[in-house]
């Protein structure tokens, strides 16, 4: 069923009027009686039109021209061919509102286009089929349950917004299983998917599937798809800045980062047909107190702009916290701990006796000494176990082994950074095992003797060997190398952990507090400690959580989708014509019928040229 | 001479429309006006234009010249050859009956759109009728339509002035003429000697023939004078504009837009076809020459007359 989406457009037929009277009151021409035609034709304008047949070209001309105006005016009411769906008990619209339904094109976003084309299927449908409406993003929602009820539908319909979250083909897939169940309720059913995005891979069985698209291939849009600030290894005063862009289409945009407001970089980056993502690292030095680091991209005409901007929280830099716990630990050990900087490590040694679980430290280091039970949750260091702590085993060896040369399975774990396993020579004292979790770093014939894992959700490094008894090992800078090594590794969740968040829009994550406020100073109330991230910025709570959530993502700032034309594409049509909803009108052509009255336009100026004016004589 | 009861006779039936005006009274004695002119210039030229040196059945001793080959044997004087040893033959001036044919083309562009030049046309075989019959001679009237139609059977003496009248009164320019098939059926018969004249515009549906047709006249054993009348309005195209085209032979139209260019393009091939025309007679051996309806009659007729030297020398 045709049904035009701008009905006034076809106030342009009255031009067809104009045309009437042109035909009707046209100024004669001149008749003249001449001896010959030959001087007014050239040797090649031989009369060949009888008088009638020139009636029947003025005729035809009016007739071409009348309808070249009827075609012209019936494309600016915008007509699409909607199907008809005769039998159809249950009709299940279901809405993709994600960040990309949001692109603004030509004045109005993909989502409201979305739910023009859906209105229309809706007045197609027989008065007795009920309606159901679900959205999804990164989650469905069911917004309207079934019901008879067409205008709550499209005040529902009229009431949905894109939500600044990106859906990828998962959650689409839930969403359409969603939307089969509840169009099995009362067969036959049909899925009407308003999306910008190309047909599933699978379509949902036992109901008819129609995509109604949206979206314009041309549409220009730049945005952020990644953006982190991390640590530089063995630095805690400087970072680095890594951001990834993605555009749609080949254009040219600015990139500008600030921190704290100052602007601290200003880049033009260029995106070619071939290249639509491009990356970026930029080193920074936060302030004393950490910062706001914020990008920001535009180009002119862009079309989404919840992607166009990151902000990420920056931790102020502090050294990291080791406790020494151990009855005497060994000299070299201590040398090496003394060689590290304050700004970057900063070691407080415990006595045993002194010793409990919650010692303020990031890295807890035991030398020669172990507690009762393994400290779950803390990041530890363990150098020369004196016995086993499940899930650590422990075989001491009396008189020890040389090892020459450790075997290194890993060798470019972080912890042997720097360390050259072949060059080192040490002395083992005990072999090491682990019922899960600590993985061997060296071994020797006798076995591991230097593990690395995580335990019980916390990271842990086990070495068993005596600096003081090995030949070389205390004289090179493998030495430190492998303390520091350890430390920083072993350290670096905690040191994590006390940085503010970095989420993605959707998220739904566990925050303290009863309140959720957004940078722009909207607040949300909060309910068993959870929340759901479905703003861009930066937020905080009144339980002292923070963070920002951005979208993040290719598909959505590259505009991924499927051009205009699937609405009767064959999937659909072969899913429509398996379906038990029955006969859908214009299964071999159906959607936006502006391209062909373009088209007709064209073919009938064309024609009418051709038939009528071709020689300027007729 | 023209004797005054003929003219007062053709004034007379001289029609009252202004279509049929072109034998008025003062036309005729416009007519005889010239026809004195012309028999004053011939006596003052020299005699014998009209004379031929052949023998014939009316003969007159006019001298003697030495006989040469192909002379006629039977014109020996054979007593002189009897006296003198010497062959000369006998030399008589014969009067030769001069035949006229006037061929008038009768296709509808004859008569229209410009009808003066059915006036002139009608106008110059009356007036070459009159002159040919004044002088004794005997005159033919055809008409060139799809076919070659002989009006009238061949006339002499100036008796038949009324009947040549009527007859050009009578005729019906219409139709679509083919020149081409009409001079290809033109038989002289035994009228073979003569001044044939083609009143024509040459127009129609394909005036590139009208050449190729005229070539046909060529084989004619006497004098042939290709008359084109043409009114000056055809040289000139119309003015610029949409106008419909309606063909006067056939009734074919077309609808065109007339912008300058297409004017000066129809200028070019109007003069270019006229030269063409010309070009293709004097190759022929024939007399082309281009009767204007805006011109006076007398100064054009005296012109054709004095083109040819058949019909301006007789007697």
């Amino acid at each position: 069923m045709v049904r035009f989406l701008d009905p006034l457009g076809w106030w342009w037929a009255a031009a067809l009027g104009v045309a009437i009277l042109l035909y009707v009151v046209r100024p004669r021409p001149r008749r003249l009686r001449v001896a010959t035609l030959a001087f007014y034709l050239g040797p090649l304008g031989a009369p060949s039109d009888t008088p009638w047949l020139q009636r029947l070209k003025r005729l035809l001309s009016f007739a071409l021209t009348a309808a070249v105006l009827l075609a012209a005016a019936a494309a600016l009411a915008k007509p699409v061919i909607a199907p008809v769906a005769d039998g159809l008990k249950t009709a299940v619209v279901v809405v993709d509102r994600s960040a990309s339904m949001g692109a603004r094109e030509a004045g109005r976003t993909r989502l409201a286009a979305a739910v023009d084309r859906a209105r229309i299927q809706l007045e197609a449908l027989p008065p007795g089929a009920a309606v159901a409406v679900v959205a999804y993003d990164r989650r469905a929602d069911i917004i309207v349950p079934r019901t008879t009820d067409r205008r709550a539908v499209l005040r529902a319909l009229q009431a949905l917004t894109p939500r600044p979250i990106a859906a990828d083909a998962a959650r689409r897939a839930a969403a359409l299983a969603l939307a089969a169940r509840v169009a099995d309720l009362e067969s036959p059913g049909a899925i009407w998917e308003c999306t910008d995005q190309p047909e599933p891979q699978e379509l949902p069985s036992g109901v008819a599937y129609v995509r109604l698209g949206v979206g314009d291939p041309a549409t220009i849009n730049v945005g952020i798809a990644a953006c982190d600030a991390r640590p530089l290894p063995m630095d805690t005063v400087h970072q680095e800045l890594y951001v990834s862009f993605v555009a749609s289409v080949a254009c040219s945009a600015t990139a500008e980062i600030s921190l704290d407001g100052r602007a601290i970089a200003l880049r033009t980056i260029e995106f070619t047909a071939d290249h639509l993502e491009e990356r970026m690292v930029l080193p920074i030095e936060p302030g004393p107190t950490g910062g706001l680091l914020a990008v920001h991209i535009t180009t002119p005409q862009d079309a989404l702009a919840c992607d166009d901007r990151a902000e990420v929280v920056l931790s102020p830099p502090r050294p990291l916290l080791v406790a020494l716990v151990g009855p005497a630990p060994d000299p070299f050990l201590q040398l090496a701990l003394a060689g590290f900087s304050a700004d970057h490590i900063v070691v407080q040694s415990v006595k045993p006796a002194d010793w409990k679980p919650d010692l303020p430290a990031d890295v807890l280091l035991f030398a020669g000494w172990l507690p009762p039970t393994w400290p779950v949750g803390r990041q530890v260091v363990i150098c020369d176990p004196p016995q086993s702590l499940p899930p650590l085993h422990v075989t001491l060896l009396p008189e020890g082994v040389g090892v020459d040369s450790p075997r290194a399975p890993d060798p470019g774990h972080p912890v042997l950074y720097g360390v050259p396993s072949p060059r080192v020579t040490l002395w083992q004292q005990a072999v090491l095992g682990a019922d899960s979790g600590l993985a061997p770093l060296w071994s020797s014939v006798v076995g591991p003797l230097l593990l690395a894992g995580e335990v019980h959700g916390a990271r842990a490094v086990v070495m068993s060997l005596a600096p003081s008894k090995s030949e070389r090992l205390a004289l090179l800078a493998a030495w430190p190398m492998l303390i520091g090594n350890s430390l920083l590794w072993a350290g670096q969740p905690a040191r994590e952990s006390a940085a503010p968040r970095r989420c993605l829009t959707g998220e739904v994550i566990a925050v303290r507090g009863t309140e959720l406020r957004w940078a722009d100073g909207v607040t949300a109330a909060l309910r068993g400690g959870w929340a759901e991230l479905d703003r861009v910025g930066q937020w905080t709570t009144d339980g002292g959580d923070s963070g920002t959530a951005a979208v993040f993502s290719p598909a959505v700032s590259g505009l991924k989708m499927a051009a205009i034309t699937a609405d009767g594409s064959p999937l659909a049509a072969a899913a429509a014509a398996a379906s038990p909803a029955g006969r859908w009108g214009g299964s071999w052509f159906s959607g936006d019928l502006i391209p062909l009255l373009a088209g007709v336009v064209a073919t009938l100026l064309l024609a009418e040229a051709w038939l009528c004016h071709r020689r300027g004589i007729h | 001479m023209v004797s005054r009861s003929s003219s007062v006779a053709l004034e007379q039936s001289s029609p009252s429309g202004p279509d049929d005006d072109f034998l008025d009274a003062a036309f005729l004695e416009r007519l005889r006006a010239l026809f004195v002119q012309l028999r004053r210039r011939r006596r003052q030229r020299k005699q014998g234009a009209q004379q031929a040196p052949a023998a014939g059945h009316t003969r007159e001793f006019k001298d003697h010249r030495h006989y040469s080959r192909g002379d006629d044997w039977r014109a020996i004087d054979w007593r002189l050859y009897a006296r003198l040893d010497k062959l000369f033959i006998r030399v008589f001036e014969e009067i030769q009956e001069l035949h006229v044919h006037v061929l008038l083309d009768r296709s509808a562009s004859m008569a229209e759109p410009h009808a003066a030049k059915r006036r002139a046309a009608l106008r110059l075989t009356v007036g070459l009728g009159f002159l040919a019959l004044a002088n004794n001679h005997r005159v033919s009237f055809h008409t060139l339509g799809d076919d070659c139609h002989r009006e009238l059977p061949p006339l002499k003496g100036q008796g038949h002035v009324q009947a040549l009248v009527d007859r050009c009164r009578a005729i019906s320019f219409a139709g679509s003429g083919d020149l081409d098939a009409a001079l290809a059926r033109f038989r002289a018969g035994a009228d073979r000697r003569g001044v044939a004249f083609v009143l024509t515009d040459g127009l129609g549906s394909d005036p590139s023939r009208t050449a190729q047709a005229l070539r046909r006249l060529a084989a004619w054993p006497g004098e042939t004078q290709v008359v084109r009348i043409a009114d000056p309005a055809e040289a000139e195209p119309a003015p610029a504009g949409e106008l419909l085209l309606e063909a006067v032979e056939g009734g074919q139209q077309r609808r065109i837009w007339l912008t300058a260019t297409q004017q000066q393009q129809y200028r070019e091939r109007y003069q270019t076809w006229a030269e063409e025309l010309e070009r293709s007679c004097a190759a022929s051996s024939m007399v082309c020459s281009t009767w204007s309806t805006a011109l006076p009659f007398e100064t054009q007729f005296v012109e054709l007359l004095s083109r040819g030297d058949a019909l301006s020398g007789g007697r």
